[in-house]
């Protein structure tokens, strides 16, 4: 009476992990592209460095920092694991998990900076 | 197809690492900036519009600049079949040639704004300074920059390389 579970084969996988990575690449160059132009229209408005608003903002381009420096080893690894056709799921699920977390933490970072 | 496939993975290791290296450089310029108070003069003195067109031209210039750099590197895996003598000073020259069309790009964004306001003469000076000190200038920082980024993307790939190992290793 065992019930298999449909698991996706490893080609749809890495295929779908690999368009992923695509748009997570275009999306990171649009977030610095239009970060970079709203603080531009902020001009000479822009909050000083030592005020709390300023500190957040400094706490938030670290992180976006920090989410683009540790995504290069995921999509690597996607890259290598779509040449060999293995994929690895613990390591995709730790990388993507992980991915997760971070933006999460941005995502908070926004909001917490939008509203003062 | 498989030569498709192989291909468009190629693609996708030079986008995601001259994105990451256009991406980085400028948020890490942003953050050194507006810490040490100098960003809000910057910002104040470009539109909005020509910041974009800026950033734009960067990671257009960044991306095709690592894809002549990777070119004829690539093994099945994004691991470079290419020793790290002939890497390093390719990376290196390639962020000189980068700089010098990324200050060419500057310049012709800068000239479609000041033609649009009017001022015909800054376009003329901007074109001698590019011309000579700024192709020069341009070249040494992006030389510098190449090094550096050269050297950053390497060890993304040898971290890469090593999680890889690691996991395969395990019983």
């Amino acid at each position: 009476m065992g019930v298999r579970r449909n698991r996706p084969s490893a080609g749809v996988v890495l295929d779908v992990a690999e368009r992923y990575e695509w748009i997570f690449w275009a999306a990171i160059g649009l977030q610095v592209m239009t970060g970079v132009g709203n603080l531009g229209a902020f001009g000479q408005a822009l909050p000083p460095p030592e005020s709390a608003w300023g500190t957040k903002l400094i706490v938030k381009l670290v992180a976006v920092l920090a989410l683009a420096l540790l995504s290069v080893p995921r999509t690597l690894a996607v890259v290598a694991m779509a040449g060999t056709k293995r994929p690895r799921p613990g390591l995709l699920s730790t990388y993507y998990g992980g991915t997760t977390v971070v933006v999460v933490v941005i995502a908070g970072l926004a909001v917490w900076l939008a509203h003062g | 197809m498989a030569e498709r496939a192989i291909r468009d993975r190629n693609l996708l290791v030079v986008f995601t690492l001259g994105t990451f290296d256009a991406a980085a450089l400028i948020a890490a310029l942003v953050v050194t900036l507006y810490a040490s108070g100098g960003l809000a003069p910057l910002l104040s003195s470009l539109s909005t519009i020509a910041g974009l067109a800026l950033f734009s031209a960067l990671w257009l210039t960044t991306v095709w600049s690592t894809g002549r750099t990777l070119r004829g590197a690539f093994t099945v895996a994004p691991w470079t079949s290419v020793p790290l003598g002939i890497i390093i000073p390719r990376a290196t020259w390639r962020g000189g040639v980068n700089g010098v069309v990324f200050l060419a790009c500057v310049g012709v964004i800068l000239a479609i704004s000041s033609a649009f306001n009017g001022d015909v003469g800054v376009v003329g000076f901007g074109a001698l300074i590019f011309l000579t000190v700024g192709a020069a200038f341009a070249f040494v920082i992006g030389l510098v920059l190449g090094l550096l980024f050269a050297g950053v993307d390497l060890a993304l790939v040898s971290a890469t390389r090593a999680i890889l190992d690691e996991k395969k290793s395990r019983p």
